[in-house]
């Protein structure tokens, strides 16, 4: 069974690796497709384009597509993500910078999420049909509705406007380089909870209603209804019973999760000033820097499938009934 | 394009120059040193090192942590550019205007330690002129030596007499020798280590070893530049602020807000409608809006552009709709400038009739009569060279053509888009038909220089030299900033004679010509002249902002405690 499960794996991480493949050979060829100039910056009415066709040259975008994507592809093998026009630093010291602000913000969205998701649904089947459990709902609904930048600028507005409690961006304080380890944490922590918590409600505000719903489906199954007339207390049938069986499906959407989590922090990164790898990406779109594009790409598409993949395996491990081949 | 400007360097400004060396104003110094200083500013620095710098926030910072000969300002009372010493404490300039030569300011340490001489200065020239390097300020090697392959001769050019004393030779007689020689100044010791060709990728231009009023500290990307008061500058009087420190922050709501909220102290660009909210508010904040040289502008593209991609560029055939110039002055006429104007910037705004700013004072042409919203004459212009409305559309039409176009806008430009929205309505008044494509930045700019856009709203900036052929000359090729295909031989002559004009009277009057010609011409409709908001906290005293750079000066400015 091991053996099956390891062989199932190991097919499922090679259609992922498969499918990263195709993604950035696709964004490869699209981005170079797309009109504009990375050098437009360099365009000036002395000099016309000159500058900008000589660090094109310098950069060998006056070759030909098929060429630039022979040597970009030598290059990848070999652990060189290229170099960025923009920055003029290796993509690779770049996406290693970013990556880690982005995924300070998104783990930690996602494990708070998932802490306050499971006691609060739990909460909700309690008082199910009752005033609370409709608020909250229909919270839930208005904030999943909004756009993220959205509850960002509300979040700003009581934490840093009006109360001061929290800074409205940047990840450090300007002294951050004086502070010494502990003040450190505090100042990146201080700066953080404004955007934590923008990903976190936003992502909860999906969350909580997907597993209230299967919470509620579950509790009117028959297997349900037995058990609470064999005597169970209420809060055991719900916490060893019927959460259980709703968490199969919450799982399911968690994997999902991290794909829109990433397209949330991308947004909460802008409006926070945040130096990750949304910010890098859609700013790299529009200046065209794309070794810089591709490089994110990769990156993001590795984590969503592999965010799939985690979800998946997570399901076939709560749920035996579920065949892995089912999930390949 | 807005383009940058950052020390730009032409022949022009040469008839307000001080031939002679300037003493700094005695400045009064009433402040308190120390403290920090938050700045906005919406993107990362590009380059820390001015051979490369394009960018307008990254030419500013640089000019703080670097220095040039002299140390330039425009006097708004007089529309001109005077100069003071900077490096260099004095100059002697040659009597046929040839050669410059300058005296430096001897025991001068760059931010490393090491000293400071006329070997830097050498080196940094022969940086800036040499094509491998790559520089953004190449152009100004055309004013140096050459051989007879027209390669720039270094070491006549950039004449060492000993460490301290330098002397610059130029092909021909220019104007403002001042001028030319005003880019700043980089440390030999550090860049001739590196291959020419290499210098564009170093690591080197992220670390910078200058000898300005400040010094940088730390850069974080995305994130802050911290500058440091540079305490063994050259400046008779160091800054009072100890730290600068940029803010990057992208989103325009972010800084408003943090400049509300105290996390910021200055901010630039500041929309109108948050001038007046801030004003009124917000009492601890100053807003101040600075005259400057950057003007919106409707473009017409006067060239067909399927005939000139076929041609490769050699026919040039009038554009169907807006090839001529009275139909242009027409489509200026139905535009009602002032009520778009009034709508949007309120008083920080001006109408705009000729590329040459209110702030050059003595150039501008004051006869020229703004051009009038008088939609009915507009439509006798259109109806006398055919344009009716013959099958009752309501759109005016010619030989089964109706009179419609796309105006193009790039995203993310809020006065821009309200521009064109009033333009439509404008026009459509007199039976025209606009339709309004808002274009990716990039993409517009691609299209825009690839002069596939018929008409479009976009904003250059004057270049403070007031070097206008890039944008008004007609060899197409030469001149890549007249995205419009205007010609006009008259206007070529100008700038000929203008080059040669020997009296500062002349070149006036050549330029009121050239205003006069643009006026008759209307090869764009010109705008409004858009002031430069910038807001700042009161606690920021002894501050005077000028349209070189906001932070001119900026040593002089102290927080009061």
């Amino acid at each position: 069974m091991i053996q099956e499960q390891t062989m199932v794996i190991l097919k499922r991480l090679l259609v992922s690796f498969l499918m990263i493949v195709i993604l950035v050979v696709a964004i490869f060829f699209m981005m170079h497709l797309l009109p504009g100039d990375p050098f437009q910056q360099y365009y000036s009415p002395e000099l016309g384009n000159r500058i900008a066709e000589q660090v094109k040259t310098k950069f060998g975008l006056d070759k030909p597509v098929s060429i630039q994507f022979i040597y970009w592809l030598k290059n990848i093998f070999s652990g060189d993500f290229g170099f960025s026009l923009v920055y003029k630093k290796p993509v690779s010291e770049l996406i290693s910078s970013s990556i880690t602000v982005t995924l300070s913000i998104s783990l930690t969205a996602f494990i708070l999420q998932i802490i306050l998701t499971i006691p609060l649904g739990l909460f909700l089947l309690k008082h199910n049909g009752k005033k609370v459990d409709l608020l909250i709902d229909k919270l839930a609904l208005v904030i999943y509705s909004a756009p993220s930048f959205v509850v960002a600028i509300i979040l700003i507005y009581a934490g840093s406007i009006l109360t001061r409690l929290f800074p409205s961006s940047q990840l450090y304080s300007y002294n951050f380089y004086e502070i010494n380890s502990i003040e450190r944490l505090f100042d990146l922590l201080h700066h953080l909870t404004l955007p934590v918590l923008t990903l976190t409600i936003t992502s909860i505000s999906f969350s909580i209603r997907y597993l209230r719903q299967s919470l509620i489906e579950i509790s009117n199954q028959e297997f349900v209804t037995t058990l609470r007339s064999t005597g169970i207390p209420e809060n055991i049938l719900r916490r060893k019973h019927i959460l259980p069986n709703a968490l199969i499906s919450y799982i399911t959407i968690l994997g999902l999760e991290i794909g829109s989590l990433l397209s949330k922090t991308l947004i909460t990164e802008m409006v926070f000033s945040l130096p990750g790898i949304g910010r890098l990406m859609v700013g790299s779109i529009f200046t065209r820097d794309y070794p810089v594009i591709i490089a994110c790409v990769m990156i993001s598409g590795f984590m969503v499938i592999l965010g799939n993949l985690i979800a998946d395996i997570l399901i076939a491990r709560f749920n035996p009934k579920f065949s892995f081949e089912v999930i390949t | 394009m807005r383009k940058s400007i950052i020390p730009s360097f032409f022949l022009f400004l040469s008839l307000f120059v001080f031939f002679s060396c300037k003493s700094d104003k005695e400045i009064q110094r009433p402040g308190t040193s120390g403290g920090n200083l938050f700045i906005a500013i919406k993107n990362d620095i590009d380059f820390f090192n001015p051979l490369y710098s394009n960018d307008i926030n990254s030419g500013l910072i640089n000019d703080l942590i670097f220095s040039s000969l002299t140390y330039s300002e425009f006097n708004t009372d007089s529309g001109k550019l005077e100069y003071y010493p900077g490096l260099a404490r004095s100059w002697k300039i040659a009597d046929d205007q040839k050669s410059i030569t300058y005296f430096l300011n001897t025991n001068l340490k760059w931010s490393d330690g090491k000293n400071f001489t006329s070997r830097d200065v050498y080196y940094s020239y022969f940086l800036y002129t040499h094509p491998d390097v790559m520089s953004v300020r190449q152009d100004v090697e055309r004013f140096f030596i050459h051989d007879k392959d027209k390669k720039i001769i270094p070491e006549k050019s950039f004449q060492i007499i000993n460490d301290s004393v330098i002397t610059f030779n130029f092909e021909f007689g220019v104007d403002d020798p001042l001028f030319i020689t005003g880019l700043p100044i980089i440390s030999e010791h550090i860049f001739s280590k590196i291959p020419l060709n290499e210098i564009f990728k170093s690591e080197l231009n992220f670390k910078p070893v200058g000898i300005g009023p400040f010094k940088l500290e730390n850069y974080s990307r995305q994130q802050q530049i911290i500058l440091r008061r540079n305490d063994s500058s050259y400046f008779d009087k160091i800054p009072f602020i100890e730290k600068l420190i940029f803010k990057v922050i992208p989103d325009y709501n972010s800084r408003i807000n943090q400049l509300k909220n105290g996390e910021i102290d200055l901010m630039t660009d500041v929309r109108p409608e948050d001038a007046e909210i801030l004003k009124n508010n917000f009492p601890e904040i100053n807003v101040e809006a600075i005259k400057g040289r950057d003007y919106d502008y409707v473009g017409w593209n006067h060239i067909d552009q399927l005939t000139f991609k076929k041609s490769n560029g050699k026919i040039l055939k009038p554009h169907p709709l807006f090839g001529n110039k009275e139909i242009r002055l027409a489509l200026s006429m139905a535009i009602n400038r002032k009520e778009i104007l009034e709508g949007y910037f309120e008083e920080y705004a001006t109408l705009a009739e000729t590329p040459i700013s209110p702030i050059f004072k003595s150039f501008v042409n004051e006869k020229l009569k703004p051009v009038p919203f008088d939609p009915s004459e507009a439509k006798k212009i259109l109806e006398k060279h055919g344009w009716k409305d013959t099958d009752n559309d309501g759109i005016i039409d010619k030989n089964g053509k109706p009179f419609k176009f796309k105006l193009s806008i790039a995203a993310g430009k809020p006065h821009r888009e309200f521009a064109a929205t009033m333009i439509k309505k404008d026009l459509k008044k007199i039976g025209i038909e606009v339709e309004i494509e808002t274009l990716e930045t990039s993409f517009f700019f691609s299209k825009l220089f690839g002069r596939e856009l018929d008409a479009w709203i976009a904003g250059w900036t004057v270049p403070l030299d007031l070097e206008l052929e890039a944008f008004w000359g007609s060899d197409l090729k030469k001149n890549f900033f007249n995205v419009y295909g205007y010609q006009n031989f008259e206007i070529d002559k100008i700038f000929s004679d203008f080059k040669n004009a020997k009296s500062k009277d002349e070149k006036r009057n050549l330029m009121f010509k050239f205003q006069e010609i643009i006026h008759q011409d209307q090869p764009v409709t010109f705008l409004y002249w858009i002031d430069n908001i910038i807001a700042y906290n009161k606690k920021l005293k002894n501050v005077k902002f000028n349209p070189v750079a906001y932070t001119n000066r900026i040593w002089e400015w102290f927080i009061s405690k």
